[in-house]
């Protein structure tokens, strides 16, 4: 267990260490000067030139590399270039309600998907079965920024049940999370179906059945216990889907969330916040995977880490 | 493909004896596979898709960017000033939405193909190496993988997009940057098991030098599973080309690609609903079907995955 936590723990370092390699090139590699760009029109020779030297362009490649990531050690990431605050502070300020965002449409996808997918196995190619297949396929292919437009068309603005816009209460949440959630939902049912359909035929099932059982308690604790395995799995994959989907659902709906001072940081070549908010959603990913990993010993006690 | 690769992957070869034999016992006629006509009926609607993209300007006969001013926000089959009838309505300036939809539907099968295609090129190039190069060689190309998709891939594509600026080139750039991993994994497997088959241990016996092997003899073996991965990855392409579209990082409007034309309605909402949302309504129906065709191709050359 230890062996394989330190293994994991190592992995996960590289991965953000890659991740910040690719950031680290990525800003670098655009064409012409990055402290041209951020200075913009109206700068001077001058201003460039304290910027380059605040920034450390002046400095060799090999120099800027050592010196961002003992800084990004430190959690050093700069001032954000248009907020007047770290660029730190002001991606964690952002962070609650893309959490609140991504959190919602996960339950709500739950408890959407978990049902359908039930039922969809349990009358296997009934009706029911194809019609849920077909809102699954539907709800991978529809893009998510489309949706939210539609939602917002016919909820927001022609049945006014819901605010189009921006942060608030409950109400506020609705449209994005349901928006957010769809592409999770079709993953979800497609996965508990096929899922439920491979232990479904198991003589342990069987012998639940024999010994008096009613359906709803073999299904639940004996039936979908055990496909429960890949189902984390993917629900743990997908977070990275839903975060970097909650980047444009945060945009079609403004929602104040990491995602959107994102995208409003790479119109305004905010380097240093575009950096904490892609760094940051990396991380939620890469640690939310090792937790996953972590939870399967409590889904399948057989599973031992080594 | 079929022609491409002459011999058959060993679940295909399995899969076609066996749902021949029975038929060959009862009657000496040779009937088509249900898993064929499975694929080819679910072929038809990409097919229609692309011959819209192609014969689109030749049914409509508006410029999709020509601007006609007094005929702006018309609603779809509105009637124009000259008396013509505009299907899908106008923009904001007049531009027929229709010749729009048409030239967005090319530009996004270009842009997925393009990318489809370069993205399997690398991960082609990437596995066989790591298959052939030693342990060290495919270690650091495999962990590189892995890297690759530890990284929500729409969200590198923001970033590294953001950072080239918006073009149809860069768009490509970007997202065969982002997607090539999962090609390099199957082409690696692939190349994996092949290498130990009695027929490279022959060529090699014959004197044919590894990289006639690879290119005659491995590589043959790689594009079944590869065309799998290419059909299921068209679809998500289409969509990250849309969504990079659709936040600014895409296409240009110079070549208004259905995410950007979807973005651009979104300010008329109160008085042109149908900009936004009928390019949106193809977009889904193009995904949905190459998403369908890729779940077929899989079930036809990969028969074991069926049903799952």
């Amino acid at each position: 267990m230890i062996a394989y936590l330190g293994r994991r723990l190592l992995y996960t370092s590289f991965a953000l260490w890659g991740a910040l390699t690719i950031i680290f090139v990525a800003v670098r590699i655009v064409p012409g000067d990055p402290a041209l760009l951020m200075v913009g029109p109206t700068g001077t020779q001058q201003d460039v030139a304290a910027l380059r030297h605040r920034l450390g362009l002046d400095r060799p490649a090999w120099e800027q590399y050592a010196r961002y990531l003992l800084a990004t050690a430190r959690l050093d990431f700069g001032e954000s270039l248009r907020l007047e605050e770290p660029a730190l502070d002001a991606v964690l300020q952002r962070f609650p309600a893309t959490a609140q965002l991504a959190l919602s449409a996960t339950v709500l996808a739950v408890a959407v998907s978990f049902p359908l997918g039930i039922l969809a196995a349990v009358r296997q190619r009934s009706l029911l079965d194809h019609v849920v297949s077909v809102v699954s396929l539907l709800g991978q292919s529809v893009p998510n920024f489309w949706l939210g437009i539609m939602l917002i068309l016919v909820f927001a603005r022609d049945l006014r049940w819901f605010p189009s816009a921006g942060i608030g209460g409950l109400s506020h949440l609705v449209l994005p999370s349901a928006t957010l959630a769809v592409l999770l939902i079709g993953v979800l049912t497609r996965l508990v179906r096929s899922g439920l359909l491979d232990v479904i035929h198991e003589d342990y099932i069987r012998s639940a059945y024999a010994k008096g059982l009613p359906p709803r308690p073999v299904l639940v604790r004996h039936a979908l216990r055990n496909a429960l395995i890949p189902i984390v799995t993917i629900v743990g994959l997908q977070l990275g889907q839903l975060l970097a989907g909650a980047v444009i659902v945060e945009t079609v709906f403004a929602w104040p969330g990491v995602g959107r001072l994102l995208v409003d940081a790479i119109s305004n070549r905010d380097y240093p916040v575009v950096q904490v908010a892609v760094l940051l959603i990396t991380s939620v990913f890469v640690l939310v995977n090792l937790v996953v990993d972590l939870s399967y010993a409590y889904l399948d006690p057989r599973i031992r880490y080594v | 493909m079929d022609r491409s690769s002459p011999v058959h992957t060993p679940a295909r070869g399995a899969a076609a004896s066996a749902s021949r034999t029975p038929s060959h016992a009862r009657a000496p006629v040779r009937r088509v596979s249900p898993a064929r006509i499975r694929l080819l009926l679910a072929g038809l609607p990409v097919a229609l898709v692309v011959l819209a993209a192609l014969a689109g300007p030749a049914v409509d006969p508006y410029d999709p960017i020509t601007v006609r001013l007094v005929d702006r926000l018309r609603p779809p089959l509105g009637t124009l000033s000259g008396g013509a009838r505009a299907w899908l309505g106008t923009d904001q300036v007049g531009k027929d939405l229709l010749a729009q939809v048409f030239e967005g539907v090319r530009i996004s099968l270009a842009v997925g193909t393009a990318t489809v295609g370069a993205a399997g090129l690398i991960g082609l190039v990437v596995g066989v190496v790591s298959g052939f190069g030693g342990r060290v060689v495919d270690a650091v190309l495999m962990r590189l993988a892995d890297l690759q998709l530890a990284f929500p891939s729409i969200l590198l594509a923001i970033v590294i997009a953001a950072v080239l600026g918006p073009s149809v080139a860069n768009v490509i750039l970007t997202l065969s940057v982002t997607r090539w991993a999962t090609f390099a994994r199957v082409a690696r497997a692939a190349a994996l098991a092949t290498k130990e088959r009695e027929f490279v241990a022959a060529a090699q016996a014959a004197g044919a030098g590894w990289g006639r092997i690879v290119v005659r003899h491995i590589v043959p073996f790689t594009l079944p599973p590869l065309l799998v991965v290419a059909t299921v990855e068209l679809g998500l392409v289409i969509l990250a080309e849309a969504s990079l579209s659709f936040l600014g990082l895409g296409t240009t409007p110079a070549h208004p690609s259905l995410g950007l034309i979807i973005a651009n309605g979104r300010n008329y909402l109160s008085t042109g609903w149908w900009i936004s949302t009928l390019p949106g309504v193809v977009l889904s129906l193009i995904v949905l079907s190459v998403g369908h065709l890729g779940d077929r191709v899989r079930d036809y050359l990969d028969p074991r995955s069926r049903g799952a």
